[in-house]
């Protein structure tokens, strides 16, 4: 597929097209009505052909603050198996946390239902040798809230100590609802 | 299937210039994926507008580290366009996502990340307070001008 044209100033450049499809679109699930969580399962089978899985979400939940929580599993296992670090710019200073032991991916930021209206939290996740059977799983998560209050981003690492080749992925609302128009992409690249 | 990235416009200035425009983007894609390399006459923030809006409708916040120290700033309801990355006359790159671009039932959120060579790095989310599409994206800069050999090119995500 080539260059589309478009309508720029300043100068003329190039571009090549793609000769073979490395990044490829696996699923994508876009909320019509509040769901607790959004799964995407058969990855054995949807993404085997793939060697590292990227999400790409916006998200606004059903809780009353302005901000919002996402939790992150995979082959919805909600044991004490993930370990992850964030690093977080909220406005005014930077910080940083860890965790071991933990029961999810990440916990990714959200926008809650107090945000103003239309206001979405977007978030991208890569795992990398996600189809392996023989790695643990590593991901890394940015994601950012600017809601004009209580604005937030965050770098995230999330490891799964689990070798098995990935099945699911889900994302759920922490306590809460994930709301209508919320979308969720899962995106495949070749290696 | 098909590649899910497609190449929509590369610019790679010949001279030097204050602004960069992609218009007419279409509302083909799910979202669209901005990245700049290149250097600028003075060092100073990267801006990012979308259909002219120049209302105080945008928001940021961002966090960064120098080398010697780490910050966060935040600003909000700005009557500026987006301030969402530096550039300084050392190389530097920035990869903007713009998420949901198309869609009509919410705000635009992007996020972005940003490094300038012996500068700062810094990453960025953002919210355009518009549920309109968007249809066009201004690139400029608060203190100079794009170099000569600057590159923007933007690319498409399909959903």
């Amino acid at each position: 597929m080539g260059l589309i044209p478009l309508g720029f100033w300043a100068a003329s450049g190039a571009g090549g097209a793609p000769t073979s499809a490395a990044y490829e679109l696996i699923s994508t699930t876009v909320l019509g009505s509040a769901a607790a969580s959004v799964t995407f399962s058969g990855l054995g089978t949807s993404a085997a052909a793939y060697k590292h899985l990227q999400l790409r979400y916006v998200v606004r939940d059903s809780g009353a603050n302005i901000w919002g929580q996402v939790v992150v599993r995979l082959n919805g296992d909600s044991g004490a198996n993930y370990a992850g670090h964030t690093l977080r710019g909220g406005g005014s200073s930077v910080t940083s946390s860890a965790g071991t032991s933990t029961t999810s991916l990440a916990i990714a930021t959200g926008t809650g239902n107090s945000a103003p209206s239309g206001a979405f939290t977007g978030g991208i996740i890569d795992i990398v040798d996600a189809m392996s059977s023989s790695k643990n799983k590593v991901a890394r998560i940015l994601t950012g809230r600017a809601t004009s209050g209580d604005n937030e981003i965050l770098l995230q690492s999330g490891l799964w100590m689990n070798t098995a080749t990935l099945t699911s992925i889900s994302l759920a609302g922490n306590g809460t609802n994930l709301l209508t128009g919320s979308r969720f992409s899962l995106y495949g690249l070749k290696g | 299937m098909a590649n899910a990235m497609v190449a929509l416009a590369n610019i790679t200035l010949g001279s030097t210039a204050a602004t960069v425009t992609f218009s007419s983007i279409p509302a083909t894609y799910r979202d669209l994926r901005l990245v700049i390399n290149g250097t600028v006459t003075t060092g100073g923030n990267i801006f990012i507008r979308f259909n002219g809006d120049s209302g105080s409708n945008y928001t940021y916040v961002q966090a960064y580290g120098t080398g010697s120290s780490a910050a966060s700033s935040t600003s909000s309801g700005s009557e500026t366009a987006d301030a969402s990355g530096v550039f300084y006359t050392n190389p530097g790159m920035a990869t903007y996502d713009f998420l949901d671009y198309s869609a009509t039932d919410k705000h635009k959120s992007s996020l972005n990340r940003c490094s300038v060579a012996g500068n700062l790095v810094i990453m960025n989310a953002a919210r355009w307070a518009s549920t309109s599409a968007i249809t066009s994206i201004v690139v400029s800069h608060g203190s100079g001008s794009y170099t000569s050999g600057t590159t923007f090119s933007l690319y498409g995500v399909i959903s």
